[in-house]
Parts: C-alpha cells; sequence; structure tokens
C-alpha cells in the first residue's frame, strides 16, 4: 500500500479511527444491532422503549396542536360575537385560516370550502368549546 | 411543548415504526461511538451529568419532537443527519462541562496551595490546564499503542489501520488491498472490538 500521506498525530489517529468506526457499524441494521450489543445496549429493548417515546411525543403534539386550534378559532368566533358581525365570506375565511395556522395556504383553502357549506347557526353556535371541537373532528374525517 | 409546524409533524408521523426503528438503531450507535471518540480527545475522560450517550439519542428525538429543536425538511430533508447534529450538539455541551469540571478541580486545588503561600488567589489556572492537557495526550498515547499492539501479527487489520491512520477512506483503502468494501467494514468491525478490549484495560482516571 503507498504511504504518500504524512503520519497522524495519536489525536488525529483516534479520530480517524472513531470515524472509520461509524461508517463500518452503519451499513446495514444487522450490523448496527451487533455493534450496540458489543456496546452492551440491547437492540430490541431500545427499539422498544424508543418507539414507545416516539408514540407518546405523537401523542403529546397531536393534543397540543388541537388545543392551540382551538384556542384560535375560540379567539375567531368570540371576536366576531362580540362585534354583532355575520357569519360572511370574510369571517369564514378567518375561521379557515384559523383552522389551518397560516394565511392563504392550500390547507386554510380546503377548510373555507368546507366552511362554505356549514349553516350561519352553527357557525354562531361555535362560542362554545365543544361545538368547536365538534366542528374540528367533522371537518379533519371529511378530509382524511 | 411548543407546537410544530403542521408540515413538520406529518413528516415526523409519516416516517413510521420502520423508518424509526432504523434511526433509533442508527442515531443510539452515532451516540455512543461519538462519545467514545470525544472522551479519548479531551482530559475529562467522562460526560458530564451521568449520562449514557444512549440517552443523547432519545433526547435528541424528544428535542426535535418538542419543538426544542427546530428541524426544516425542505431545508434538511434527511432527519437522521439532522437528529446526528442535535446528538453532537448536546455531547460538545456535555464533555465541555466534564472538562470544565475537572479543570476547576485542578485550579481551585493550586489556587488554595498558593494563598496559603502568598495570600493572592490567581483565577487563571494555566499551569493546571497544562497539566489535565499533558495527561489526556499521554492517555491518547497510551491508547493509540495499545491498538496498534492489538493487531500487531495480523497484517490485514494491521494494512486497513495504517490506512485509518493516513487519513484514507474504506472505499480507498479497500481499492489499495484489492478488496470489496464489505470485507474492509468487517475488518474495521474486528478492530473495533480489538480496541474495546484494549480500552477496557485502559486504568481508571
Amino acid at each position: 500500500m503507498p504511504m504518500e500521506r504524512p503520519p497522524a498525530s495519536d489525536r488525529e489517529f483516534l479520530d480517524r479511527l472513531y470515524e472509520a468506526f461509524g461508517e463500518a457499524t452503519s451499513q446495514n441494521e444487522q450490523v448496527l444491532r451487533e455493534s450496540l450489543s458489543d456496546e452492551g445496549i440491547d437492540p430490541d429493548d431500545l427499539v422498544r422503549r424508543g418507539l414507545h417515546l416516539v408514540r407518546e411525543l405523537s401523542r403529546q403534539q397531536r393534543l397540543v396542536a388541537a388545543r392551540t386550534r382551538l384556542d384560535r378559532v375560540r379567539e375567531v368566533v368570540k371576536g366576531v360575537a362580540r362585534s354583532g358581525e355575520r357569519f360572511t365570506g370574510d369571517v369564514r375565511r378567518a375561521i379557515a385560516s384559523a383552522l389551518a395556522g397560516e394565511g392563504e395556504g392550500a390547507l386554510a383553502q380546503a377548510y373555507f370550502r368546507k366552511l362554505e357549506s356549514v349553516e350561519p347557526e352553527d357557525l354562531q353556535s361555535l362560542v362554545d368549546d365543544a361545538k368547536i371541537l365538534e366542528l374540528l373532528e367533522r371537518i379533519d374525517a371529511e378530509s382524511e | 411543548m411548543v407546537p410544530l409546524d403542521p408540515r413538520v409533524r406529518e413528516r415526523l408521523e409519516a416516517v413510521g415504526d420502520d423508518g424509526w426503528r432504523s434511526i433509533i438503531l442508527g442515531l443510539t450507535n452515532y451516540a455512543v461511538i461519538r462519545a467514545r471518540r470525544l472522551r479519548w480527545r479531551t482530559p475529562a475522560g467522562t460526560l458530564a451529568e451521568g449520562k449514557e450517550a444512549a440517552d443523547l439519542a432519545m433526547e435528541a428525538i424528544s428535542q426535535v419532537w418538542r419543538g426544542e429543536r427546530v428541524w426544516s425538511p425542505d431545508a434538511r430533508p434527511d432527519l437522521l443527519q439532522f437528529l446526528k447534529g442535535v446528538v453532537d450538539s448536546r455531547l460538545s455541551h456535555l464533555v465541555e462541562s466534564a472538562d470544565h469540571v475537572k479543570r476547576r478541580v485542578a485550579a481551585v486545588a493550586g489556587a488554595e496551595e498558593e494563598d496559603a503561600l502568598t495570600g493572592v488567589a490567581d483565577p487563571a489556572p494555566t499551569p493546571e490546564e497544562a497539566l489535565v492537557e499533558a495527561e489526556a495526550s499521554r492517555t491518547q498515547q497510551e491508547l493509540a499503542a495499545r491498538i496498534r499492539d492489538a493487531v500487531r501479527g495480523e497484517e490485514d487489520l494491521e494494512l486497513v489501520l495504517l490506512g485509518i491512520e493516513q487519513g484514507k477512506k474504506p472505499m480507498e483503502i479497500a481499492a489499495d488491498l484489492g478488496l470489496s468494501n464489505d470485507e474492509v467494514y468487517q475488518l474495521i468491525r474486528k478492530i473495533k472490538r480489538r480496541v474495546h478490549s484494549a480500552a477496557a484495560k485502559q486504568p481508571a482516571r
């Protein structure tokens, strides 16, 4: 083998060695599992704990997202109720944006189309949180 | 918990169980190897806060889901690579913390001696730092020598180790030796097991 490169310091040598270990132990899942076992880590237990964590975090994020949407819709609807404004297209658009969490994006447009078919009385009832949740569930179910 | 951008949440959910399994295994292996590597680079020789390297993988995943680390799928589509960056950042912090504690212990011991002699406290622990650095350097030297000893007499391992020492990538080493990439990876893993044995014989510091 050609010897054209200068010798490394001990620190450089160890750095390069661990870099190579990283590459050599991540080639496929079987190799990863063996490498972790060599380190005293049970890969099955690790995956079980990791997936449990991911599912729990996903659940918490869905709750946070639902709560955030609820807060946004509640603000819009209460604002409308206070002002005595009617549930016009603009109000429906504002509710759609609150549902989507964005301005005029594709998701907000989709919500707006769904809200167009909702009766004004139903929108007025949205001052009640339970009614907002009911509407959110209905719209999301239609979206799936 | 910070609410995630709905598109980011959807992307995280779309990874699915199989994808997360690969990420969990890959990220943990990465954290373990990075932690081992950093241990030899620093005088402290250990991570702070009693963390296991494997815990850091779970922490990185949690930080992304909680919105504490903002992942932008458009800018950085490879989630595993992004998570590796999160692990690196946390590891550097932990190593620096451990290093700092050790330096301060040495500095305080030095300052107390100086106080007794002169009545003046010197907050700059330069001689002690030099002492700690020298200790780290000696540890690295001893480990490097032990690794070379561990493969001595086995030509294929010695050649692969030489290639790594010269800064060559596994693919280059494979081309030099007329081996397949997989064969070189197998030899590197064999060296890794030898290194573990060598490290296990390392006296506790």
